[in-house]
C-alpha cells in the first residue's frame, strides 16, 4: 500500500495512537470491572449457596433422647429434594461424621467436605461438571430448644448461570471494546481530517505554483499558527525563487536582444548582396564582406562573454596564490593592457607582512584585472590617469583599478554590474563592450569568497575594488 | 525616392543601406544619431524614413514625437529589437506609420517602405498608371502600350517620382533632392539630360508627349490638354 510506504501519514500516526491509548484504558478499565463483577455475581451465588444450606440446616431435626440427627424434607419449599429433583446436590453428615442425608446424585462426597468451623465455599467438580459448593457447620435443634452437637451441612450447585453470566458480561464489554474503537477510530480520522486540512489547502495551493505564476504568494493570516510561519517561508521561498526566475527571464531577453542587432544586419547585408546580385554595382563587396565579418565577430565576441559569465557563475574556488605571485600577475596583465592602449598605467603594492595565501588563481587574477584595467582605460577618457593599488590587510587582500575621468553618474553606478548594463549604452556598443565584463569579473570574484565593487572617487573618477579572501589559517 | 535611415549601428544601417540600393528606386542617406536624424527630415527632403528607437542624442520616439508636432507628415517606419506588443503600440501611437522589428527580412522592409511611399502619395495600386503608360513599381518595369521601355536605374527612379506625383508640376530642385542621396554631386543638368533619355524611350513618335516641362518651374507627367510643350 502506498500509504504505508515511507513514513506514516500524521492521520494514520494520529488514529494508531489514539487507538493505542484507548485500548489500553478499555482494557484497564474492562479489567476493573469485569473484576468487581465477577465479585459482585459471585458473592450473590454463595449467598444463595448459603442460604439454601441455611434452610437445609433449618429443617435438622435433633431427638435428644437417641441424639439422632434427621432431615424433614417434608417441608413444601424442599419438597423437590426429597424427589431429589433439583439439580443441587446437599447433604448433612452428623456430629460423627456419618451421613445423615444426601441427595441421591450424590455417590461421592468431594474430598474437602470435613468438618470446618467457619463456612467454606469452593468449586468443585462432579459428574464431569462444574459446581460450586460451601459447607455450613451448624446444630441441629430439638423441638425443645436442646442442640445437638455440631452438624455440617453441604449444598453445592450448579456453576452454569454464574459462569454465563460472567461470560455475558465479558462478551458485552469486548463488543463494547470493539465498537467503541471502531467509532473513535472514525472520529479520530475524521478529526485529523479537519484538523490537517489548512495543510491540504497550503499543499494544494503549493501544487498549483509553478514558473508561470511565481507573483502568487500565501496569505499567513488564513492559516493557523502552527503553519503559519511555514506558509511564511514559503513566501520567502517563492520571493527567492520569483526573483531568480525574473533575473534569468531579463539575461536571456536581455542577450537574446544583444544578438539581434548584428543578426539583422548580417541578414540584411547577406540579403543585399542576394538582392544585388545584378544590379550591385557602386559597393565593390569586399567592404560588405568586411562589415559581414565585423559583425560575426561581434556576436563571436558576445557568445564568448556569455559563456565566460556562464563559466565564472558556476565555478567554485579551487585554487590559491601567494600574494607576491598575484602581485607579479597584476603586473604583467597591466604591462600588456596598457601597452596594448599606448598608454601608461601605475602599479603601487604595498607588501605585507609575510606573504599570506589568497583565495584566487593566476586566471581569475588576469581576467579580472584586464577587465577592470580594460574599462579604466576606455572610457575614463584619453587624459585620465589609471593606477593599480595592490594590498593586504587583516588577511584579505585589495586590488583597487583607480582613474580619475568623469566617473559614474550615482544612478548607474547602482547598476554597473548588472548584466548587459552600460554607462553609456552607444558608446559602449561602438567600442565593442556588451555589457558583460563587470558580472564576469564580480560573479568570478564571489565564487573565489571575494567581491568586486565600485567607490566614487572625489573630485571626480572611480574606483573598482577586488577584495580578495585569504585561505583561513594563513597569516 | 529619398530615404533616409537613422540607425545608430553604422555596419547595420549601411547593410540597409544596400539593400535598399538593389532597388532602382531608392536613394538612401544614414544618420546615426537621434538630433542629426531629424534635421535632415526636417528638411524635407526624404519621402520614407527607417527609425531605430534606442538611438544616442535623442531618442527615437522623442524624434518620432518632435517631428510630428512640428507638423511634419514623412512616412516613418520603425525598426527595432524589441517587438513586445506594448512597443509596437506605443510607436505606432507616437505617430509611426509602421513598424518591422530587428532581425527583419531585407523584401519586406523594401516592400513596406514601397507601401508608405505609395500610400503617402495617394496611390494604392502598385502599377503607376498614367495615361497609357504603365510603371510596375515591383518590377521597376515601365510599359507603353503594351511595349517595354528599357530604363537606367536613374532615368527608372525620375521617372517613377514623377509618376507618383503625377499631374503635379515638380521642380529641379524637388527632383534632384529625391533622386539623389547627399554623397551625389549635384548638376542640375543632369535632370534635363535624364528627362531627355527618358522621353526619347517612351514616347515613341505617334505616341503624344507625356513629360512636359513648364519653364522656370519644372516638369509635369500626364496630358496636358494644351499639348503645348513651350519649350
Amino acid at each position: 500500500m502506498r500509504i504505508l510506504r515511507g513514513p506514516l501519514s500524521i492521520r494514520l500516526r494520529l488514529v494508531a495512537l489514539v487507538l493505542a491509548w484507548e485500548a489500553v484504558l478499555l482494557a484497564a478499565s474492562g479489567g476493573v470491572i469485569f473484576y468487581h463483577q465477577k465479585r459482585l455475581l459471585t458473592s450473590a451465588f454463595d449467598g444463595g449457596l448459603r442460604s439454601n444450606a441455611e434452610a437445609l440446616a433449618a429443617l435438622l431435626e435433633y431427638d435428644e433422647q437417641d441424639g439422632a440427627i434427621g432431615l424433614d424434607i417434608s417441608d413444601k419449599v424442599m419438597t423437590r429434594f426429597s424427589r431429589h429433583r433439583r439439580p443441587e446436590l446437599f447433604a448433612v453428615l452428623g456430629p460423627g461424621g456419618e451421613l445423615v442425608d444426601s441427595s441421591q446424585s450424590i455417590w461421592r462426597l468431594p474430598d474437602w467436605v470435613k468438618p470446618v468451623e467457619e463456612p467454606m465455599v469452593r468449586d468443585m467438580q462432579h459428574d464431569g461438571r462444574d459446581y460450586r459448593g460451601i459447607l455450613l457447620p451448624t446444630v441441629a435443634e430439638s423441638d425443645d430448644g436442646e442442640r445437638s452437637a455440631p452438624v455440617l451441612v453441604f449444598f453445592a450447585a450448579h456453576r452454569g448461570p454464574l459462569d454465563s453470566r460472567l461470560g455475558d458480561s465479558a462478551e458485552y464489554s469486548i463488543w463494547f471494546a470493539a465498537v467503541f474503537l471502531l467509532m473513535s477510530t472514525g472520529a479520530v480520522w475524521w478529526a485529523a481530517g479537519r484538523g490537517l486540512a489548512p495543510v491540504a489547502r497550503l499543499a494544494e495551493m503549493t501544487r498549483r505554483i509553478d514558473e508561470h505564476n511565481l507573483g502568487a504568494r500565501f496569505e499567513p493570516d488564513r492559516f493557523p499558527h502552527e503553519i503559519r510561519s511555514l506558509a511564511r517561508d514559503f513566501n520567502g521561498l517563492l520571493e527567492r525563487l520569483d526573483a531568480a526566475f525574473e533575473r534569468e527571464r531579463r539575461f536571456s531577453a536581455d542577450a537574446a536582444h544583444e544578438l539581434r542587432t548584428p543578426v539583422a544586419s548580417l541578414k540584411a547585408g547577406v540579403q543585399a548582396a542576394i538582392l544585388g546580385r545584378r544590379t550591385m554595382h557602386q559597393d565593390s563587396g569586399g567592404d560588405l564582406l568586411a562589415d559581414l565579418l565585423a559583425e560575426t565577430e561581434r556576436m563571436e565576441s558576445l557568445c564568448e562573454s556569455l559563456l565566460d559569465l556562464a563559466r565564472a557563475e558556476k565555478a567554485a574556488d579551487t585554487g590559491t596564490l601567494r600574494f607576491s605571485d598575484l602581485d607579479a600577475e597584476i603586473r604583467e596583465v597591466v604591462s600588456i593592457v596598457a601597452s596594448a592602449a599606448n598608454r601608461q598605467v601605475a602599479v603601487e603594492s604595498s607588501l605585507p607582512d609575510g606573504n599570506p595565501l589568497l583565495r584566487t588563481t593566476g586566471t581569475s587574477a588576469r581576467r579580472i584585472v584586464s577587465n577592470l584595467v580594460g574599462n579604466a582605460l576606455r572610457y575614463a577618457g584619453p587624459e585620465a590617469s589609471v593606477r593599480v593599488k595592490v594590498a593586504a590587510s587583516r588577511g584579505e587582500a585589495t586590488v583597487a583599478v583607480e582613474d580619475d575621468g568623469p566617473g559614474i553618474p550615482a544612478e548607474a553606478a547602482a547598476r554597473v554590474f548588472e548584466r548587459f548594463f552600460r554607462v553609456d549604452t552607444h558608446r559602449a556598443r561602438q567600442r565593442g563592450g556588451a555589457g558583460l565584463g563587470l558580472s564576469i569579473c564580480r560573479a568570478l570574484a564571489r565564487g573565489e569568497g571575494g567581491d568586486v565593487r565600485h567607490e566614487p572617487v572625489e573630485p571626480h573618477g572611480c574606483r573598482f575594488v577586488w577584495r580578495i579572501a585569504a585561505v583561513p589559517g594563513e597569516g | 525616392m529619398r530615404i533616409l535611415v537613422i540607425e545608430d549601428e553604422v555596419r547595420l544601417a549601411r547593410n540597409i543601406k544596400r539593400g535598399l540600393e538593389t532597388q532602382p528606386s531608392f536613394a538612401v542617406d544614414l544618420s546615426h544619431d537621434g538630433v542629426d536624424g531629424e534635421h535632415l527630415v526636417a528638411t524635407g527632403s526624404y519621402d520614407a524614413v527607417i527609425l531605430d528607437l534606442m538611438l544616442p542624442e535623442k531618442a527615437g520616439l522623442d524624434v518620432l514625437q518632435s517631428l510630428r508636432a512640428a507638423g511634419n507628415t514623412t512616412p516613418i517606419l520603425i525598426l527595432t529589437a524589441s517587438d513586445t506588443k506594448e512597443d509596437i503600440v506605443r510607436g505606432l501611437d507616437y505617430g509611426s506609420d509602421d513598424y518591422l522589428a530587428k532581425p527583419f527580412d531585407m523584401g519586406e522592409l523594401i516592400a513596406r517602405i514601397k507601401a508608405l511611399v505609395r500610400r503617402a502619395h495617394g496611390k494604392a495600386d502598385p502599377i503607376l498608371r498614367i495615361e497609357d503608360l504603365e510603371i510596375d513599381t515591383r518590377r521597376h518595369t515601365v510599359r507603353r502600350r503594351g511595349t517595354e521601355a528599357v530604363l537606367r536605374a536613374l532615368e527608372y527612379r525620375l521617372l517613377e517620382y514623377l509618376a507618383l506625383r503625377a499631374g503635379e508640376v515638380v521642380s529641379k530642385t524637388d527632383l534632384l533632392e529625391h533622386l539623389y542621396d547627399y554623397n551625389w554631386e549635384k548638376f542640375s543638368n543632369v535632370v534635363e539630360v535624364y528627362v531627355y533619355s527618358i522621353r526619347k524611350k517612351i514616347e515613341a513618335p505617334g505616341c503624344c508627349k507625356l513629360i512636359h516641362t513648364i519653364r522656370n518651374q519644372g516638369y509635369v507627367l500626364g496630358r496636358r490638354d494644351d499639348g503645348g510643350d513651350p519649350a
